[in-house]
């Protein structure tokens, strides 16, 4: 398997789905937390989707309402990131304050 | 809430679900089913152009690189770079066997020579070995050569100034035929820069008595070095001196500025030695200027006021000198005297032909300049992007050759960048050779004339080689600072991002 990029965007991600890791989270919403545009977003969710080490589901919907993608991280993802966000935090990087200008 | 499809980001998001690949439907289905819950206008806008430009750069991503791969000894090259590669080679090849893009080349290099040494033509060592040949050899035409490409623009010091003065008279030691080239030696600006020129000016009046120039020559010297006190150095001396040297000028038989000459002494060489096409075009546009005709214009008043005749004479011999802009203006003064002083001894049909042929001429120059000028910002433009394509391939195939050596995986965005640098670097082959292709009429043309009417062509393909932040434009001083400026940015950048990852990178647990 590939390395995985652990860049500060990833980490902010991490980050945010680690704050409640049980529960599934829209992109959207992960948007908005991290600061991340859909375009950065995305990429790394594919990535640690690739990895899994974060899991992906449709939601079930009553009909006439679109369903949402929805995300968390795997038990293997909550080790990974568990073990590598405190000895990235040591370098310094910052996370931005959650919904700060909709986007970097 | 707005249902998709409702707005142009909607629109537009549905138009880029068309770019996913396979393995990215789903993907892009998600993003675009979160575009209803985006806050606002402007949110769903932002959204939707964020995640179309993610799935356009997927797709040009894929079209690149992500398709069935090419086997290289157990490591692989997705099939699209090794196309670029090998389409850009054979673009290559075939362009090597035409002769413009061959002597295309010959100009860029140069150019670039030009742009790295600050200096056009030949070097104080280039002429000094030159010089010492011709002696060896006692080669006349050599040495007159030597002597006139010393002189060149940007090598005004004291050596330059002595030494084509000594060359000059060697090789009219050598071959007295030879004593024209005192006139292209002392002309104008070189008046001041050739020490000598006095004895040199008479030498050639002595020599050629007949012939307009050297008195042209000589009257120049003097408006320049006289004192001129308050006196704008293109007003009328007071020298009386002046006046002599005007009249004979006027009244003499021939007008020759040793155009025909100089080109044929610059072909000469170049035959014999097969030297720079680039410095022979200088030498054959300089073959065409000679004299200063603001000087002759303040003489003309008092000719008009003397003999008419005289002016519209050397008007004549002036055009047939190939200086036919100088030449009409003053035949057509002439004219105008001459009808003041005995209506109707010019016919006005006469006059306005000749007025209609000069407006044609003049108009004709202007067009010629404008279009040149675009060209030559596009020869140095392209022969840039050419450099810069052709020196980040080099350097990104170098590091796919050395990962391949080293049986490592070549990346995706080496792979991707080396078909990206390729194709820019084939688009600029393709695009300067069609740029040089008028230039290439102009220098055979040249090669096969030996007119100096013809030294607009030569001069324009010589001044693809001079580099454009050394024309005082504003947009051809900047245009270089900008080109290299984006280039820093854009290096510095790549630097930075390839640490930055470098940095970041960590493999799972």
């Amino acid at each position: 398997m590939t390395a995985i990029r652990f860049s500060q965007q990833t980490q902010w991600l991490i980050e945010a789905l680690l704050s409640a890791p049980s529960e599934w989270r829209y992109g959207y919403d992960l948007s908005r937390e991290t600061g991340l545009k859909s375009g950065t977003l995305y990429p790394i969710l594919m990535r640690l989707a690739e990895h899994k080490m974060v899991e992906a589901c449709w939601e079930h919907v009553e009909e006439g309402r679109p369903p949402r993608h929805m995300y968390r991280l795997t038990g293997e993802g909550l080790r990974w990131a568990r073990e590598m966000v405190p000895k990235k935090m040591g370098r310094g990087a910052l996370r931005p304050a959650a919904n700060e200008g909709g986007g970097r | 809430m707005k249902g998709i499809g409702s707005d142009f980001a909607a629109r537009l998001m549905m138009w880029s679900l068309r770019l996913a690949g396979e393995d990215r439907v789903q993907w892009a289905h998600a993003m675009a089913a979160e575009l209803p819950h985006a806050d606002g206008r402007f949110g769903r806008l932002q959204w939707s152009l964020s995640c179309s430009l993610l799935l356009f750069r997927q797709w040009l991503k894929r079209k690149l690189t992500n398709s069935t791969h090419t086997r290289f000894e157990g490591r692989t090259m997705k099939r699209p770079v090794v196309a670029a590669l090998c389409t850009c080679l054979a673009l290559l090849v075939g362009l090597s066997f035409l002769p413009e893009f061959r002597e295309g080349l010959t100009v860029a290099k140069a150019l670039v020579r030009n742009a790295l040494t600050s200096r056009v033509g030949y070097s104080k060592a280039e002429l000094a070995r030159l010089e010492q040949r011709a002696e060896r050899e006692h080669n006349a035409k050599l040495m007159a050569y030597v002597a006139l490409h010393s002189t060149e623009a940007l090598q005004y010091d004291q050596y330059f100034r002595s030494e084509a003065r000594e060359r000059a008279r060697k090789a009219v030691r050598m071959d007295a035929q030879l004593t024209w080239i005192y006139a292209r030696l002392c002309n104008d600006y070189r008046a001041h820069a050739v020490a000598g020129c006095n004895e040199m000016i008479r030498e050639l009046e002595a020599w050629d008595p007949v012939n307009s120039v050297p008195y042209l020559l000589e009257a120049e010297r003097l408006a320049w070095t006289d004192d001129p006190g308050d006196r704008h150095p293109y007003d009328a001396p007071n020298d009386p001196r002046w006046y002599a040297a005007m009249a004979l000028a006027f009244a003499a038989m021939r007008y020759d500025p040793y155009g025909n000459r100089s080109a044929e002494l610059e072909r000469d060489v170049y035959y014999q030695d097969e030297r720079s096409l680039v410095v022979l075009m200088e030498g054959l546009a300089r073959s065409g200027a000679l004299v200063d005709f603001g000087n002759v214009y303040n003489y003309e008043k008092v000719e008009l006021g003397r003999n008419p005749q005289n002016v519209i004479d050397l008007g004549r011999r002036v055009t047939a000198g190939g200086n036919p802009i100088a030449g009409l203006n003053l035949t057509l003064e002439g004219y105008k005297k001459l009808n003041e002083i005995k209506p109707g001894s010019i016919p006005a049909l006469q006059i306005a032909a000749e007025e209609k042929f000069l407006e044609v001429t003049v108009e004709h120059g202007k067009e010629g300049y404008s279009s040149f000028r675009a060209m030559l910002y596009a020869f140095q433009i392209l022969v840039a992007l050419l450099l810069v394509s052709g020196t980040i391939c080099g350097l990104l195939l170098a590091m796919c050759g050395w990962r391949l050596l080293r049986r490592h995986r070549v990346g995706d965005r080496l792979q991707t960048g080396i078909a990206l640098a390729t194709g820019a670097f084939g688009f600029a082959a393709v695009a300067f050779w069609l740029v040089y292709k008028p230039f290439f009429g102009y220098a055979q043309e040249a090669l096969r004339n030996p007119s100096p009417v013809h030294f607009v062509g030569p001069l324009m393909v010589w001044a693809l080689s001079v580099p454009m932040w050394w024309n005082w434009t504003w947009l051809s001083l900047w245009t270089w600072e900008i080109v290299l400026g984006l280039c820093v940015i854009a290096l510095a950048f790549m630097a930075g991002r390839a640490i930055r990852h470098w940095n970041n990178r960590v493999k799972p647990a």
